[in-house]
């Protein structure tokens, strides 16, 4: 609402568009105990949704130490940006609907990937990687370190950030008919020279597939 | 009727709890084998996942076999821990007997 040139409050804390998520995001801070724990950051830029989620949650439960106890919670502190440009394979986004029942007869909600994205994305990031999590006791301080930025631009500058590298991965060879609709989208986009928004999007998903 | 003093009936409930509290020891007593393994595997596996891409707890454990070292898991789990290049050492002997293995085939 404030509109302020400097980023921070006359008492240090972050003020303008930066300041609803990164207040959100420096709430349970003081929470966590330890501070012998890494900050690792990811970035989900092009990173398969399913993919990424995996190996954040082996980072977040502590499976990458060897010091791993597994009644105690020894994970690093997770911050992944630019959950907006996660990546998505096959039909998913507009096919993937996550689905709640609010308790009343009849209320089951749904709502597709897609809407998701545009209502939050961080929330596409988290609930991947909270289903992936053991449910246990632990779950919910795992959850508390895990913190999600749309955008490249995050809070945390000040801490030492280590950036995580995904290990490769063994792209699966595409479809031929998926290829083929590739290769075919590829010409048209050739002879009409200049992309209209809608070839472009098709060509960014089948982009996405092979990469 | 007649009254049955408290400690009667407190023994009776505490010898339930006593022989629950037996069981459960008695089982877990070989749980506790299981669960140790467990936990070491883990945290070898944590270990040697950094030593490179595709290598992995069943990848070391197999090459281990083949060299026909006899280091049990928890040995490796609490050298991994406490002398973390230990392991590495391990990890480049092994690697250099499957180096040789495959460049003199």
């Amino acid at each position: 609402r404030r509109q302020t040139g400097a980023a921070l409050n006359s008492d240090n804390r972050p003020s303008g568009a930066v300041a609803t998520t990164s207040r959100k995001a420096l709430a349970g801070l003081r929470r966590i105990d330890l501070d012998g724990l890494r900050w690792r950051v990811f970035d989900a830029k092009g990173q398969v949704l399913g993919r990424l989620a995996s190996q954040i949650s082996t980072v977040l439960q502590g499976k990458d130490k060897p010091t791993y106890t597994p009644n105690r919670d020894d994970g690093d502190m997770c911050v992944v940006l630019n959950a907006k440009d996660i990546g998505i394979t096959g039909r998913k986004l507009t096919d993937k609907y996550y689905r709640w029942h609010t308790g009343y007869v009849g209320h089951l909600k749904e709502r597709s990937l897609k809407d998701q994205m545009s209502k939050d994305p961080t929330e596409v990031i988290r609930k991947a990687v909270l289903r992936m999590l053991p449910r246990n006791k632990l779950r919910d301080d795992r959850d508390r370190k895990l913190r999600i930025f749309t955008s490249d631009e995050h809070p945390f500058g000040d801490k030492p950030l280590e950036p995580y590298i995904m290990p490769p991965r063994q792209v699966r060879e595409m479809r031929p008919r998926a290829r083929r609709a590739l290769i075919r989208a590829q010409k048209k986009a050739e002879q009409q020279g200049v992309t209209t928004t809608k070839n472009g999007k098709k060509e960014e998903e089948k982009v996405e597939l092979s990469a | 009727m007649t009254r049955v003093k408290r400690g009667y009936i407190a023994r009776r409930r505490r010898k339930k709890f006593k022989i629950r509290a037996l069981v459960s020891a008695h089982r877990d007593r070989d749980r506790q084998k299981r669960d140790f393994r467990r936990l070491w595997i883990t945290r070898i596996n944590a270990v040697i996942r950094e030593k490179g891409v595709y290598y992995n707890y069943s990848k070391f454990i197999h090459d281990l076999y083949k060299r026909q070292l006899l280091l049990n898991r928890k040995i490796l789990a609490q050298i991994a821990i406490l002398n973390r290049n230990c392991i590495y050492m391990i990890y480049n002997e092994i690697i250099k007997t499957k180096i040789r293995k495959n460049t003199s085939k």
